[in-house]
């Protein structure tokens, strides 16, 4: 197993020619991947307004049914429905005139004749 | 030589990588905000508060509290300032419903309503400072209305003055007057101390007391004898005066402890009053004698629901509950059964016979009791010209089988403040509804009755 040494700088590949051959290979990896940054980015502008547009859609759209939902629960409450029936002349059941009487010697209608068959009706569809 | 600048190269283009991406992610996170998952916000909306049916009564949308059912329980819901509960349900359970935990009431809408448009009808007419009603359901203690009149709208409370954001039935306390009578035979009965048709001497007036007694006099005209039932009839106070002439002030006092007077009801969280009974050491022969009246003794109107409970539920007493799902009260046996019916039974007579068109409908079984007291003015004494008005009843259907227990009070009614004249036409009114409600139809009279009535 070696053992790391540290580097021997005298070794070091310093000219001129190599450092600017790297420098221009590096800068035009940094150019293209921010063109490509920037390419993206103009392609996709559209995505985050539209998204944005679409939560703030989404928001309003929860509140109004959150408000009709209230609207509607206030519109049919007990206490709305009850002033709406007296208004229009209702009453309660258990507080209307209650009359009890007989029947008369009205003859009862004649008893049906009791069924001895059982009939079976198929449909074919 | 030339592959070591080789790996260098590569370590370089690696780190040069690396910063490029770091570039790439604060661009991204200037211009998109889109990794920051860990910083998400989390909009913690406060619970709803629901009734028993799931109505809504309050609930928050838009960042605003809201009461869609406008001054449906206003009082109890109580509401809500910039960040928390200020009043009633929504201080009590402050909490919970920031946690955004909803919160379930045993309310029933219906009955609420039922309650609130019934004291707003007489309330006014009678020219009446205040009123509350309790409704309870009789086996479980589910308070299915606790209503309060004038009425409080929790959308716009700051116009409201704090005498109307008073949750009226829990927390006014007041001289229930005649309606403890029922509740005091009961519970002579269920001592042996009387019976049903035991008969008293009944002048209109008697002196109660040694040296410090005084006269107790009966406002309805009666014979000069009266049985027990007689008593509830005609509602007369010295007719109670004999009924607990040999009642142990210990023992008179323990059964009025039962009924839950004199403490408070087992509703955690929601503030309630106690009401008073006066300790066992002022007892004497004229504190027995009006607190068998129910004068010298206060309670709240969901207090005297509670004690009518137990008449309507066989003699048990059971904890009132508002709020779904909390651990039901204590339940503890008052009275035998047989004596809470045959108590039930006397009720029924009183609106019968005393009070058909005021507090009884026909063709169905309704059973109470008015009450009429003069408000205490501490140690001025009572009021000449200010009286609460009272009626606690019981709501059966089918025939005896009861299930709900109404308690009426209405304060300083300036004209027809009686009992019977403003209390009573509330609670029919309620029970109206409700037996309305159930589909529940009218009994017809017995034969003979309907013979009677042939011209």
């Amino acid at each position: 197993m070696s053992r790391w040494r540290f580097p021997d700088f005298s070794q070091l590949d310093v000219s001129v020619a190599t450092w600017r051959a790297r420098a221009v290979r590096y800068l035009a990896i940094y150019i293209a991947l921010a063109l490509l940054l920037v390419g993206a980015r103009a392609m996709t502008q559209d995505v985050r307004p539209a998204l944005r547009a679409a939560q703030e859609r989404e928001a309003q759209l929860t509140t109004l049914r959150d408000e009709l939902e209230l609207r509607v629960q206030s519109l049919t409450g007990s206490a709305r429905v009850r002033d709406w029936a007296f208004a229009n002349g209702m009453r309660r059941f258990a507080g209307s005139p209650t009359t009890t009487g007989r029947f008369g010697s009205e003859k009862l209608p004649p008893p049906l004749k009791p069924r001895t068959t059982l009939e079976v009706k198929t449909e074919w569809k | 030589m030339e592959v070591k600048i080789q790996k260098r190269s590569r370590w370089m283009q690696a780190v040069a990588l690396l910063l490029f991406m770091t570039l790439v992610w604060a661009y991204a996170q200037l211009e998109w905000g889109v990794p920051q998952g860990v910083k998400r916000s989390v909009v913690q909306s406060r619970g709803p508060i629901l009734a028993r049916d799931g109505t809504v009564l309050a609930r928050s949308v838009g960042g605003e509290r809201v009461y869609p059912q406008g001054t449906l329980a206003g009082q109890v819901l109580g509401m809500m300032g910039a960040t928390e509960g200020l009043e009633g349900l929504e201080a009590a359970y402050n909490r919970s419903l920031e946690a955004g935990q909803p919160l379930r009431l045993t309310l029933d809408p219906a009955t609420q309503s039922a309650a609130e448009a019934a004291l707003a009808r007489y309330v006014p007419e009678h020219e009446a400072q205040y009123g509350s009603v309790v409704v309870l359901e009789t086996r479980t203690g589910r308070i299915l209305a606790a209503a309060s009149y004038p009425p409080f709208d929790p959308n716009k409370w700051r116009v409201y003055s704090p005498e109307t954001r008073r949750n009226r039935p829990f927390l006014d306390v007041y001289e229930p007057g005649s309606t403890v009578k029922a509740l005091v035979v009961a519970a002579a009965l269920n001592e042996g101390l009387t019976t049903p048709n035991t008969v008293y001497d009944t002048p209109m007036r008697r002196y109660v007391g040694d040296r410090w007694g005084s006269t107790i006099g009966d406002s309805v005209q009666h014979p000069k004898r009266l049985t027990t039932r007689e008593i509830l009839r005609y509602s007369s106070n010295v007719g109670m005066t004999h009924i607990v002439e040999h009642f142990e002030p210990e023992r008179m006092r323990g059964y009025l402890l039962a009924y839950g007077f004199g403490d408070y009801p087992e509703l955690p969280t929601v503030a309630s009053s106690t009401g008073r009974l006066q300790p066992l050491r002022n007892w004497n022969d004229l504190v027995r004698a009006t607190n068998a009246f129910g004068q010298g003794m206060s309670s709240t109107t969901l207090q005297l629901a509670a004690a009518y409970n137990v008449l309507a539920n066989d003699g048990r007493y059971v904890a009132p509950r508002l709020v779904e799902g909390e651990p039901a009260g204590e339940r503890r046996d008052v009275l035998n059964p047989a004596t809470a019916r045959t108590v039930r039974i006397m009720l029924k007579e009183v609106v019968q016979e005393a009070i058909p068109t005021q507090a009884g409908l026909k063709g169905y079984d309704l059973a109470g009791k008015t009450g009429t007291s003069q408000v205490s003015l501490g140690a001025q004494g009572y009021s000449r010209s200010l009286y609460d008005s009272t009626f606690a009843g019981i709501v059966s259907y089918p025939s005896d089988t009861p299930r709900v227990t109404i308690a009426v009070m209405a304060h300083g009614a300036k004209r027809g403040y009686h009992g019977s004249q403003l209390a009573a036409p509330i609670y029919r009114d309620i029970a109206s509804d409700l037996l309305s409600r159930w589909g529940a139809a009218p009994t017809p009279p017995p034969p003979e009755a309907q013979d009677a009535a042939k011209p």
